[in-house]
């Protein structure tokens, strides 16, 4: 999962950034307004965390252009401004939730975590591809009841590919959904962690869920037969 | 507050009083002219029957013949219009009397009354009558009245007293009285009704008026008050009213927006030292990544604190007018070297070329620990918010009995329109906070506060280079003491 930070107040932003990188998931962040609006549009998130008092271009400025031009990355809002009318014109304008300063850590992440379930069309923290479960929540994987552990990086991933379940994702897309932008890995990093996600999720005798289509990406599911 | 009669009871009372006052001056003079030409009639008709009765007396054979056979008693011209005389002989006693007199005596005023001579008496009885006396040498039988031709002994003198009852008259005029009284008090009632609906009509307007004020919420002040068809003394009363309306929505809504700066402004930094505590508790940490959430925790609280500081003390300039209490000669040259001391290194790092001409030796009268927050606030934006590679130039100079301290620096984000808004509290604009920059948007408001509590101003402008100039002017002297008070 891939995410933007837009708030200008440095402390607040590279706490929130610490947070949700600890969460694993590949955060952008800037504090500039228009800086912020170039990233959303040039880059493909899975969710914008947007303050909206921010130098050179506005939060509500930002969210009018990106829904404007048909970007419907979900966005959550932080701001400090609660008066009524605040939320409604930013809920007005395309936001998906709203969340006053100060928050807490743990509201912070279950709003980023609902988002992010909307944003592939499901209600349960539980995802379930045959007799492989991921619980966002927690963060816990099992294969036919068995606990799998996972290193951040591999959680990541599979939770990405478990969210597209049966659909073909490209490397391409996957990088861009587990990696910063200024991020130095190389795209063979991709075929590394699939690697690592085979070894751990298809042992022998079990039915392999990670699959291979040649020039295209990566599947996962039950091979129909 | 008290409140007083109701206008319309004071108009009222005003109209009622004036009408009254008309009428009783009305009253009397009628009844004065009354009573004089009745009293006017009354006499002419004694004069006339004065006239009558002395024209027949007669000096005869050394005796006055008074011939009044024919009338004993005066007529009668009227009921109730008594009348009574009495003859008298100078030096003798009374030649004749009516007999309707019976015991009584009219009053017989002293001397001699050439011509009829008119006054008020009062019978002994105590009846009001109108008395004539006049005096007259009877007529020589024969010849002209009280001539002494061709007589040894001239006719005495006789006095004729001639009384009218005033019954009648007093009778009419108290009538006349009556007969006033009772239209004056219609008269003042029919007023009192004709004024009451006047009143009423004319302050029509004026209860609109407080009608559509008492409409007015006292929540929304967005409200105006409407007076179609107001009549002019009221048109001036709707404008102040509304002028008044309109500069206190515009205090109302610049609270509120100072409220919810405000509010902004100091939840921002608190999320932020909440978010990075939670943060670092979430997870057994490295002592190297504890010590530097502390140090950033701490960096922010001691924000918070200058923020604080800063509100504080202009809620203090705000609430009292005083003039900075400890004001002395101050040399500018040494008080920005103090000032400029910590961002040196800062100026340096970011590349400035930095003009520093201060004139040696020159003093302002001000608060040095009031200027040092001025000079320190000037600096800190200066050096903070100049481009990167940017110059900066720090001058003093000295005007007409006051000093100025004049900071120019490259600023390319602030646009040229916002260059009077930058001494507005919270206003940021275009340079936001950067980084852990501890700028609210309130050191300039504060520090523009402070000028003024010294005498002094602080006014900023673009210079020739398009750099931001900002000039504190500040007196060079202390001010005269008649001032001072």
């Amino acid at each position: 999962m891939r995410l933007l930070v837009i708030e200008d107040y440095a402390p607040l932003r590279k706490a929130v950034v610490r947070a949700l990188q600890e969460a694993g998931y590949a955060v952008d962040a800037t504090g500039e307004g228009q800086e912020g609006l170039w990233y959303a549009q040039s880059n493909d998130y899975d969710l914008v965390v947007l303050d909206l008092m921010l130098p050179g271009l506005d939060g509500w400025s930002i969210l009018r252009s990106l829904r404007g031009e048909g970007i419907q990355t979900h966005v959550l809002i932080l701001t400090a401004r609660d008066a009524v009318e605040d939320r409604v014109e930013g809920l007005d304008l395309g936001a998906d939730d709203y969340l006053v300063k100060p928050f807490a850590l743990d509201e912070l992440m279950a709003r980023v975590r609902a988002l992010l379930r909307r944003q592939y069309q499901s209600k349960s923290p539980l995802i379930k591809v045959a007799d492989l479960e991921l619980n966002q929540a927690t963060r816990q994987v099992r294969r036919s009841g068995q606990e799998i552990d996972l290193t951040r990086r591999e959680y990541a991933l599979l939770e990405y590919l478990a969210l597209r379940a049966r659909e073909v994702v490209s490397r391409n897309e996957i990088w861009e959904h587990l990696y910063e932008f200024n991020s130095q890995a190389q795209s063979n990093v991709v075929d590394v962690y699939i690697g690592y996600l085979r070894k751990k999720l298809d042992r022998p005798g079990l039915v392999p869920l990670i699959h291979t289509r040649r020039g295209q990406g990566y599947w996962l599911g039950e091979e129909d037969s | 507050m008290r409140s007083g009669h109701s206008l319309r009871f004071r108009l009222l009372m005003a109209v009622m009083t004036a009408s009254a006052v008309v009428l009783l001056a009305a009253w009397a003079a009628l009844y004065l002219l009354v009573r004089t030409s009745l009293l006017q009639e009354l006499d002419s008709a004694l004069v006339q029957q004065a006239q009558v009765m002395t024209s027949v007396f007669e000096w005869k054979d050394g005796r006055v013949d008074l011939e009044l056979g024919k009338m004993i008693e005066p007529q009668k011209t009227a009921p109730g219009d008594h009348r009574y005389f009495e003859v008298w002989q100078e030096g003798m006693g009374p030649l004749a009397r009516s007999p309707s007199l019976a015991k009584l005596r009219l009053p017989r005023p002293k001397g001699v009354f050439p011509s009829p001579q008119l006054s008020f008496a009062e019978l002994p009885n105590g009846r009001p009558v109108r008395l004539l006396a006049v005096t007259v040498r009877p007529r020589w039988e024969g010849g002209g009245e009280g001539s002494t031709q061709g007589e040894n002994r001239p006719a005495p003198r006789v006095t004729l007293l001639l009384a009218s009852d005033l019954e009648r008259f007093e009778t009419s005029l108290t009538q006349l009285a009556y007969l006033l009284a009772a239209v004056g008090l219609a008269a003042i009632l029919a007023t009192a009704g004709g004024a009451w609906w006047a009143v009423g009509f004319g302050l029509r307007p004026m209860r609109a008026l407080a009608r559509r004020i008492e409409d007015l919420g006292e929540e929304d002040l967005s409200r105006r008050v409407e007076l179609p068809a107001a009549p002019t003394e009221l048109l001036s009363v709707v404008e102040r009213l509304n002028q008044l309306l309109a500069r206190l929505e515009a205090a109302f809504e610049r609270e509120k927006s100072l409220l919810a700066n405000l509010a902004h402004e100091l939840r921002t930094p608190l999320a932020g030292l909440s978010f990075t505590m939670e943060v670092s508790l979430s997870r057994p940490r490295s002592p190297r990544e504890y010590m530097d959430d502390m140090s950033q925790c701490l960096a922010i609280s001691q924000q918070m604190q200058g923020m604080v500081d800063n509100l504080l003390t202009m809620a203090r300039l705000d609430s009292s007018r005083e003039q900075s209490p400890g004001a002395c000669y101050v040399d500018l040259a040494e008080a920005l070297e103090q000032v400029w001391a910590p961002f040196e290194d800062q100026a340096l790092r970011k590349g400035l070329s930095v003009a520093w001409e201060p004139a040696q030796g020159l003093s302002a009268w001000a608060d040095p620990n009031g200027l040092r927050v001025i000079l320190r606030n000037l600096l800190s934006n200066a050096v903070d918010y100049s481009d990167q590679g940017g110059s900066l130039e720090v001058s003093t100079n000295s005007v007409g009995g006051q000093v100025k301290i004049s900071v120019a620096n490259t600023a390319s984000r602030l646009s040229s329109k916002h260059t009077d808004r930058i001494f507005e509290r919270f206003w940021r604009g275009d340079q936001s906070r950067s980084g852990d920059q501890a700028h609210a948007g309130l050191g300039l408001a504060l520090s523009r506060q402070l000028a003024e509590a010294m005498q002094g101003n602080l006014e900023a402008c673009r210079d020739a280079q398009s750099r931001l100039l900002i000039t504190l002017s500040l007196p060079g002297t202390p001010p005269p003491a008649d001032s001072a008070e």
